[in-house]
């Protein structure tokens, strides 16, 4: 017990000085950094502008009204952004595979998967975690939800959008993990077209088929329009069980083809 | 010129190379495609209407924008640019008696063919199995426009990211200025909805800037939303030239500010 606390205490460690060491590294260009930070937030008004844009023209999108969708899209919003500031490096390791030099990850004495995805955050992208809290709270303002009733949502919801990180980032490890077959480095655009797909209700799915696909194995649903239906439609057990079963398949797949990806790895570059 | 068809040749060939980046980007692109097309279905199957476009029409709109995306806009010379110059490379082409300009722009180009041929291919499939849900061009009048505005589509957003790239010979890192004016030019381009359905402040402002000849304009006119004009010929042409004119400026200032010092 006290070995594994001692373990869970050095990771923190670990995982605390890289993001020290990556905010130092994005310090050193300050121009660069700024604007990074300015060009987040446009994208995060780009998300909005648009569900304006198609509130403008509807009242409602498959029983969903504006103030609720606001909630889906910052929802997507705290999923992106909590993934990207502590764990952006996996998404983009495959062009260490591709030039042969993931090696100093795994040469170290930690668990490889977990270095390759920490190594890097990105520091810049914390206003999507931001503004998206500050749109649920928005979106809660117009809602009617008050006291215990409120406090309850509010916690399952939390629950959820981890569950939604875990699923989000395993299904980016897995898409990932496939650069060690391909030696390709645009995976991270289908699972960013994921992400991107999630702020839109899954109610939009009509057949029965694409419900079931996108709450399973493509987990569009479960990333925002679970954690927001949680918060601010029918209060349902059913959705966290959904979720969590759903979280851990995820986790230990997204492992396991990690692991079967280094098996593969020549460290030649290409 | 030989030497600049020998970068158009190498940058084809780095294309053929990884041939899986295509398929992934394609399925991403599919998906994301159908998404839209989901979204858009729900809403018109609840009766409503978005502006004056029909169902088949929106969903054209989508998929051409879609396919410029993917093809003309795909090409991210900022980024090249930006990151020659931030770790030193630019001073290989400082010492060889090439065109910085015109060896990014053959690269591009290869690329954009290579895009163009795939991605073109798996678009009129689409047609083909959804002619239901697609409004194709049919005039050749009509075609010959989407085209060539789809050429000077390229030009421009060519320039534009070239323009972005450079800026590292001042502010080392570009990243974050490159990543802002992709969004600002997804916004303004008509990239995430035809500009015909935003406020009309919005269309005002995004007609008095280039961004709408990335998207907006040449794919208005492959679904029917917008006529020829040779006004619009003249607009897209002056944008050209006065970015080829920065492009020339601000690569002359900036060669004289490089370090070669590779941060």
């Amino acid at each position: 017990m006290k070995a594994t606390a001692r373990k869970i205490f050095r990771y923190i460690r670990i995982f605390l000085k890289f993001q020290k060491m990556n905010f130092f590294q994005l310090a050193a260009y300050r121009p660069g950094f700024f604007m990074m930070f300015g060009s987040v937030i446009l994208l995060m008004i780009l998300h909005i502008v648009f569900l304006k844009v198609v509130f403008g023209w509807v009242s409602e999108v498959k029983g969903w009204n504006f103030h609720e969708a606001l909630i889906i899209v910052a929802s997507a919003m705290i999923v992106d952004g909590a993934i990207w500031v502590s764990c952006a490096h996996f998404r983009v390791f495959q062009h260490l595979i591709r030039k042969g030099s993931l090696d100093s990850l795994l040469l170290k004495p930690v668990d490889s998967q977990f270095l390759t995805s920490v190594s890097r955050g990105d520091v810049e992208d914390f206003p999507r975690i931001f503004i998206g809290l500050i749109l649920v709270i928005f979106g809660l303002t117009n809602l009617d939800f008050r006291g215990w009733e409120l406090v309850l949502r509010f916690i399952e919801y939390i629950f959820l959008i981890f569950n939604a990180c875990v699923i989000t980032y395993s299904f980016s490890l897995i898409l990932a993990s496939i650069a060690f077959w391909t030696i390709n480095t645009s995976n991270y655009a289908l699972s960013d077209a994921v992400l991107r797909a999630s702020q839109f209700p899954s109610d939009i799915f009509s057949h029965e088929w694409s419900k079931t696909l996108f709450s399973t194995v493509l987990p569009i649903a479960l990333i925002a329009t679970f954690p927001a239906k949680a918060l601010v439609k029918d209060f349902d057990w059913l959705i966290v069980a959904h979720s969590t079963i759903v979280a851990v398949c995820f986790f230990f797949v997204g492992r396991f083809f990690f692991k079967l990806g280094l098996k593969k790895y020549s460290s030649a570059s290409s | 010129m030989r030497k600049y068809f020998d970068f158009f040749k190498n940058s084809f060939k780095e294309q053929l190379a990884y041939r899986s980046d295509i398929l992934m980007i394609l399925v991403s692109r599919t998906f994301s495609l159908t998404i839209f097309v989901y979204l858009w279905l729900s809403i018109y199957s609840q009766g409503e209407t978005i502006g004056d476009y029909a169902l088949p029409e929106l969903i054209s709109y989508y998929i051409f924008v879609s396919l410029l995306d993917v093809t003309v806009l795909s090409i991210d010379v900022g980024w090249w640019a930006g990151d020659d110059i931030r770790l030193g490379e630019f001073t290989n082409y400082l010492l060889q008696p090439i065109s910085y300009f015109w060896s990014k722009f053959s690269g591009a180009l290869a690329k954009t063919i290579f895009n163009t041929l795939i991605f073109s291919t798996a678009f009129l499939l689409v047609a083909v199995f959804a002619k239901k849900y697609i409004t194709l061009p049919s005039d050749p009048e009509r075609i010959f426009a989407f085209l060539l505005f789809s050429a000077l589509a390229f030009i421009l957003y060519f320039l534009f990211s070239y323009l972005i790239g450079i800026t590292a010979f001042w502010i080392a890192d570009i990243k974050g200025l490159n990543f802002s004016m992709r969004t600002v030019s997804m916004m303004l381009s008509g990239g995430l909805a035809p500009l015909t359905i935003f406020p009309p402040l919005f269309q005002k402002i995004a007609n008095c800037l280039p961004f709408k000849y990335f998207s907006w304009y040449p794919v208005a006119l492959a679904v029917g939303k917008a006529d020829f004009s040779t006004a619009e010929l003249a607009k897209a042409a002056a944008w050209i030239t006065l970015l080829g004119i920065c492009a020339y400026v601000f690569y002359s200032m900036g060669v004289k500010k490089y370090e070669g010092y590779g941060a």
